[in-house]
């Protein structure tokens, strides 16, 4: 069943764990670009970090939003925890973990959330006229990008 | 009545470690005065101290508008939570420094306020319906743009002051 927020990653998100030497810098940098070069509209919501004995730990949330049509919005949140943070030259020596969360809001300007009936209508539109397109179209669309930054900054 | 139009809401920035918040506080306000934030009088809503076993709690919280245009304000909203602040000496350079270590949280909050003022009477006159249809649509976008670039730009000003990592 197709509800407003459609999650195209399982509940958990996608994990993905890193340690060693690395750009880190780079990485920061690169991605924020790679959201506003596909004009997403990009925020830091939140960005904590504390000096600890064994180097510094950062934890980072991020969410970009990108208005595909009248009708749907893209979103991803990514969470980055990083462990034993040390500055080595231009490069990085830290524990990377990064969780990726991704959905379609639909209706997301809630045209269609006024009152039950429309919120049936709604229902109907997502579940049987336009199941195809939300399948077919914009899943993978979103998948893509995904893969592009995945692919892009960690492999 | 002024409309609002929310860019960023509550983004954080949270340290624990060592800093200068009197340092901080006046980077962070020459940042807003040199981005044509104001006024410099009655920018800070409120100031808040308070003395903790675990050492000083502090509250403080600003509101800056720049006043982009007669119809279009940007606002900056920013509160700043300070807890456990206490002094300490470290030893830098073979001298020992006072300074002061605790957690600091800093929540930013970016919006544009349309019709300031009431510049072009209430929502239904047809002067601000005539404005916001025609001539305010070729330039909302601009402002939306500039909103949003102060506000990674005043987030980024006080990461950098803290040595976190930055944009």
């Amino acid at each position: 069943m197709i509800k407003k927020v459609y999650k195209v990653l399982p509940g958990t998100g996608i994990r993905i764990k890193k340690a060693g030497i690395f750009d880190f810098d780079g990485l920061y940098k690169d991605m924020k670009s790679w959201f506003i070069e596909h004009e997403y509209l990009f925020h830091e919501k939140e960005h904590t970090e504390k000096d600890l004995s064994h180097g510094r730990e950062i934890l980072m949330k991020w969410y970009a939003e990108r208005e595909i049509d009248d009708y749907a919005k893209f979103r991803i949140d990514i969470f980055f925890f990083v462990e034993k943070f040390t500055r080595l030259d231009k490069k990085a020596k830290a524990e990377l973990k990064i969780t990726y969360f991704a959905s379609v809001e639909l209706d997301y300007k809630n045209n269609w959330q006024k009152n039950p009936l429309y919120k049936f209508l709604f229902f109907i539109y997502n579940n049987y006229i336009i199941k195809g397109r939300i399948l077919t179209n914009y899943e993978p669309k979103l998948k893509n990008d995904l893969r592009e930054i995945a692919k892009g900054y960690l492999e | 009545m002024s409309e609002k139009l929310v860019i960023g809401k509550e983004l954080k920035v949270k340290y624990n470690g060592i800093f200068d918040l009197p340092d901080l506080y006046r980077k962070m306000k020459f940042w807003l005065e040199w981005n044509g934030y104001g006024p410099e009088k009655g920018m800070e809503k409120q100031y808040t101290e308070r003395i903790k076993p675990n050492g000083k709690q502090i509250e403080i919280k600003w509101v800056a508008t720049d006043e982009a245009s007669s119809y279009v304000h940007k606002v900056l909203e920013v509160t700043f939570l300070v807890i456990g602040l206490e002094s300490i000496e470290i030893e830098k350079e073979g001298k020992k420094i006072k300074t002061k270590k605790g957690d600091v949280e800093m929540r930013f909050t970016g919006y544009l306020v349309l019709n300031a003022g009431n510049a072009m009477g209430d929502d239904l006159s047809y002067k601000n319906w005539i404005y916001k249809k025609f001539i305010l649509k070729r330039n909302i976008e601009t402002y939306k743009i500039d909103m949003y670039d102060d506000l990674t730009d005043f987030q980024d000003e006080a990461k950098g002051y803290l040595t976190m990592q930055q944009f």
